[in-house]
């Protein structure tokens, strides 16, 4: 565990959350539960390893920050769970990023994205994500171009239209609703 | 003599008259205060962080209350005979060169003796008189018991955060202002005033502050003054980028621990 975690946590948001290690060699995704925050001890191999510890305990804190309630996937399909959880990690993202600029650098390597003729779901997903940590970034696809007109009020992206969980589940059911009319395995309706 | 070493000691005190007003923003009633206890003499001690405002707060008040300044910056070299006063040689003999102190008391300057727990332990023998009713200055080496003059004051500096403490005996003598940082707002206008930076660049610059602040007491002594943040507003000002203005001004001067500078180094990142 890096030891300048905790005083940046500090720092940051003056949060102090117990640090913990994932025992588990081949996990690599950090996660928050009542006991901590739960980082694992490698970064994964296909991110780009500088500062990644870093960027991961930025983006948890963030939830602990601004994730105000616990999200229930009860009665929602897996498509429709991923979308939420996305728009989720994008909405704490953006309201972090408005008190500290510099995290959008922080967070941005990580969010490369590869245009493909047919991209797949996670394809998309992390399109709209990238699209969503910048909104000066632009992507013509318009399953992409949807999900941020969903999530912003402005086309510059400086007002965030989704505050509430509810609207999160709101918007996140339009967009599942794509993907799924679209058959996701073929992608045929979504390729640009 | 006397009258001649009078005139040339006004001489002295007028080249410590403030020649326009220092800019200071109050954050309480700490102006009326400190007016209050001029009026009344009463020696007021200023206790608070370094970089907080103290100085630039008594810079303001004698500019206000229209009297001269002298100022002395105690260190542990700092003896009582720097402070009012030794025998000098030259050419014609030996004569008495008046100390800051005694020149204030003479001429009725306020003196302050910033961050006087610095000084040597004999200071307080000549403090004590001067910070009662008494209101005198014994020189014992010219055998001389000056009665101060009835505008002087004495004002003493103090940073709790040090690890040296004034005794109770002499800070009980004292009326005491306890500064801290401004609040935020008031912070932002003192920032942007003094650097000269727009609102929204110098609430960035307090902000970060504040965040260095939430490690004092856990890796750090104290967080950034409002004078670091000036000083990097300053930089920013001359065409520095922030990132590159707040390492230097801020982060790097705070601490030298690897861990504690890691975790400053990224907020000054995450801030800009």
């Amino acid at each position: 565990m890096n030891p300048a975690l905790s005083p940046y946590l500090r720092s940051l948001w003056n949060i102090t959350p117990a640090l913990l290690d994932i025992t588990e060699p081949q996990s690599t995704r950090p996660f928050l539960s009542p006991l901590g925050m739960h980082l694992p001890l490698h970064a994964p191999a296909h991110v780009p390893q500088g500062h990644w510890f870093q960027a991961a305990a930025a983006h948890a804190a963030a939830h602990l920050v601004f994730s105000q309630h616990r999200f229930d996937p009860a009665g929602l399909r897996p498509v429709t769970q991923a979308l939420v959880g996305a728009l989720e990690d994008a909405r704490v993202e953006w309201l972090a990023c408005r008190e500290l600029p510099g995290l959008r650098r922080l967070w941005l390597p990580f969010h490369a994205v590869r245009l493909t003729d047919t991209p797949s779901f996670e394809d998309l997903l992390r399109r709209l994500a990238r699209c969503l940590l910048d909104p000066s970034h632009h992507d013509p696809h318009p399953w992409v171009m949807k999900g941020r007109q969903l999530f912003f009020v402005d086309d510059a992206g400086e007002m965030l239209a989704l505050r509430q969980p509810e609207a999160l589940r709101h918007a996140a059911s339009p967009l599942g609703n794509d993907i799924a009319r679209c058959a996701c395995s073929s992608t045929r309706g979504l390729t640009r | 003599m006397g009258s001649v070493m009078g005139l040339l000691m006004d001489a002295h005190a007028d080249a410590h008259a403030l020649a326009s007003e220092p800019y200071y923003h109050p954050t309480a009633d700490e102006c009326m205060l400190f007016e209050a206890a001029y009026a009344q003499r009463l020696p007021v001690l200023l206790k608070g962080p370094t970089g907080c405002g103290k100085t630039r707060f008594i810079e303001h008040m004698a500019w206000r209350l229209k009297r001269p300044l002298i100022t002395v910056a105690c260190n542990d070299d700092t003896s009582a005979a720097d402070l009012t006063g030794r025998w000098l040689l030259d050419a014609n003999g030996t004569r008495w060169q008046d100390g800051p102190l005694t020149l204030a008391a003479r001429s009725g300057a306020i003196c302050y003796l910033d961050e006087l727990v610095e000084a040597r332990a004999d200071t307080t023998v000549v403090m004590h008189p001067l910070t009662d009713t008494r209101r005198m200055l014994p020189l014992d080496k010219r055998n001389e018991l000056v009665q101060t003059h009835a505008d002087f004051l004495l004002v003493a500096s103090y940073n709790p955060s040090g690890h040296k403490e004034l005794k109770p005996s002499t800070r009980q003598r004292f009326c005491t202002l306890a500064f801290t940082y401004p609040a935020a707002e008031i912070e932002v206008a003192i920032v942007s005033h003094e650097a000269g930076l727009d609102m929204e660049t110098a609430a960035r610059l307090v902000a970060l502050g504040v965040r260095t602040r939430r490690l004092q007491g856990h890796g750090l002594d104290e967080g950034a003054s409002t004078r670091m943040l000036v000083h990097a507003g300053r930089l920013i000002r001359e065409g520095v980028p922030p990132i590159a203005a707040c390492r230097i001004a801020v982060a790097a001067p705070l601490s030298d621990d690897a861990e504690v500078l890691a975790a400053l180094l990224a907020t000054v990142d995450a801030s800009f």
